[in-house]
């Protein structure tokens, strides 16, 4: 495995970490949706990175890590026009996208 | 024989929901005024979704296992058997019983959206993808589908703050598990080399993983995360905390939908990817094991002493439905061969039992509200004393009590886990259900022996649609408790379907 190999992973680490510290804390509906936009991110690029080195034909790697990739970025679109359609209907109700205003919900 | 049916019948599980749920998308502007027409057709559509995997798994024996080749990859990613088949029927199930529920309900609610058809097609045709693959970048693919159009399902009535709420909550939530489960699809990948889960589990029996030096650590943590992920979609403790608000925010209907169908689809991934993928290696399979033997435990115990204390009784049934996921996690625990037979009767069972609660629940409404505080339901047997004995047979087929399916299906989990030697689990599974007990009376006592406390402004009205899901909801409890061999016989040839590599 190579160099470029070890770093791309070690940063899709930090990347995760960020993103998951990012959601937990967090109290902007806005910000936790990017928060999970970086999580999806990072692990684009592990399928990458471990992609490339893995053996397949014709020198490219495998390609099977490359193309899931394109699926998680269509999905991660196809999230967030869902998650923000619902946060705009928040909005449009109580003036707001802080999750502290949802407090209906509890025992 | 002809071999090109073949081919395509093999993804007509999955095509079917989908190919219709589109179309039906399509005549929604035309029938926005025509309801009776666009329920009709897409009821008419369900049914169909039901037929065609149960015609396939009437016929599987003369054609053995379908498989159907993606000629893109060269790689085998769509099939069909006896598991697929069989969860397919049961999500076709809870689809089907779940439009007959809607209309009414949200119509009371005036959250009437007719787009929620469709979407309910497209959500069945996600769990198909999951459970009818070996390949992770599908089962992510239908996951997806199936929580994005859930998403919108739980956030169909937009104008109410609870309904809105537990729409944000349940895609936040959502979200943050897609993270981990393709970060953990990721590091699998890497350290297997491979997305298909026998080509992971041959690499994780020859101990060679792809990326050498990290091979070993990429893929006990990307099986962590993975399993954390499908933790949260089943609703274990700890990932449970979303299930009780979204439970009671979202609209009945879909609660019993998303309750029944999501929980079978994340089990039959799970059943894939834990026996076929990640058991090749005493090693590796006695680490998911002792993961899953602790959420179980913390799943059973917590979900159970939780519902003691609620008053709600979509937030009860929230809470029996986590503790019901801790149920089914021991059944994951059994080798193959006994254990997954068990798992999709309990599933099986669920699915009926779940639904015909939710659907007595979503009767109670009051101008529009959820009227489902324990108090409304006291003096019911006055009341309305049919709809009080058909919730009293899904409440005590919740708890365990023969001679209903609750009780079979408790029964068969809690012997396999006997088998397997989890002692202290079964163990901790009996106390669970008696501490379950009490709260499930506790409704019961107050339908039955209670007077009416908190009389709601109209009279109880059961449609006529609602009657069918109780009936058959009922009639289908109570038979998988008396006859539980007519269907548990031919799910035990299930596990050969998943049966390991040589």
């Amino acid at each position: 495995m190579s160099e470029a190999t070890t770093f791309c992973l070690i940063v899709s680490a930090v990347l995760f970490g960020i993103g998951t510290l990012g959601v937990l804390p967090r109290r902007s509906a806005i910000t936790i949706l990017m928060s999970i936009e970086i999580m999806l991110n990072a692990g684009n690029l592990a399928l990458i990175a471990v992609s490339r080195v893995l053996p397949g034909q014709g020198g490219l790697g495998l390609v099977d890590g490359h193309v899931f990739v394109l699926f998680v970025l269509a999905i991660a679109a196809a999230e967030a026009a869902v998650g923000l359609a619902i946060v705009l209907a928040l909005y449009r109700l109580k003036r707001s996208t802080d999750i502290e205003v949802l407090r209906l919900l509890r025992w | 024989m002809d071999y090109q049916l073949f081919e395509i019948w093999t993804a007509m599980p999955t095509l079917w929901p989908a190919v219709y749920g589109l179309l039906l998308l399509l005549f929604v502007p035309a029938l926005r005024e025509d309801r009776q027409w666009l329920w009709g057709f897409a009821v008419a559509g369900m049914v169909l979704t039901i037929v065609v995997p149960s015609y396939m798994l009437y016929h599987i024996g003369s054609y053995g296992d379908y498989r159907e080749t993606a000629g893109m990859l060269g790689m085998e990613m769509v099939r069909a058997d006896r598991l697929s088949l069989s969860l397919d029927i049961l999500f076709g199930v809870a689809g089907l019983l779940a439009l007959l529920l809607m209309p009414v309900y949200l119509d009371r609610a005036r959250a009437y959206r007719p787009e929620v058809y469709p979407l309910t097609f497209l959500s069945v045709a996600g769990m198909t993808i999951m459970v009818g693959t070996d390949n992770l970048m599908m089962i992510f693919l239908g996951l997806e589908v199936l929580s994005i159009s859930l998403y919108v399902m739980c956030g169909i009535a937009r104008e109410t703050p609870t309904g809105i709420e537990a729409a944000l909550k349940y895609f936040l939530l959502g979200a943050f598990s897609t993270g981990f489960l393709v970060y953990g699809v990721a590091l699998l990948y890497g350290a297997t080399g491979s997305l298909d889960l026998e080509g992971i589990a041959s690499a994780v029996a020859l101990g060679a993983p792809g990326l050498a030096p990290y091979g070993d650590g990429m893929l006990l943590a990307g099986m962590a995360l993975v399993i954390v992920a499908f933790a949260f979609k089943i609703g274990a403790v700890p990932f449970h905390f979303w299930t009780p608000d979204v439970y009671q925010g979202a609209p009945t209907p879909v609660t019993a939908f998303m309750a029944a169908g999501t929980k079978a689809a994340a089990f039959g991934v799970l059943l894939r990817l834990l026996h076929t993928g990640l058991s090749s290696s005493i090693d590796v399979s006695s680490r998911w094991i002792l993961a899953l033997s602790v959420l179980a435990a913390a799943t059973m115990i917590i979900g159970n002493v939780m519902a003691l204390v609620q008053d709600r009784v979509k937030r009860l049934l929230a809470f029996s439905s986590v503790a019901h996921a801790g149920y089914l996690l021991l059944g994951l625990l059994a080798p193959l061969d006994v254990g997954v037979a068990n798992v999709v009767f309990y599933l099986t069972v669920y699915t009926f039992m779940t639904i015909g609660a939710f659907a007595v629940v979503s009767v109670f409404q009051d101008a529009g509200h959820d009227a489902d505080h324990i108090s409304h339901f006291s003096g019911l047997w006055s009341r309305h004393p049919v709809l009080a004995v058909t919730m009293a047979v899904f409440l005590l087929s919740l708890t365990g009590i023969p001679p209903m399916g609750g009780f079979t299906c408790k029964y068969v989990i809690f012997l396999s886990a006997l088998r397997a030697g989890h002692p202290l689990l079964a163990l901790i599974m009996g106390i669970a259900a008696v501490i379950g007990a009490y709260y499930y009376l506790r409704v019961l006592v107050a339908m039955f022996f209670k007077p009416p406390e908190q009389e709601l402004s109209a009279e109880i009205v059961v449609p006529s649609p609602t009657r069918v899901v109780l009936a058959v909801s009922v009639v289908a409890t109570v038979l998988l408790g008396i006859l539980p061999s007519y269907v548990l016989e031919p799910l035990s040839r299930i596990s050969a379907s998943l049966a390991m590599l040589p």
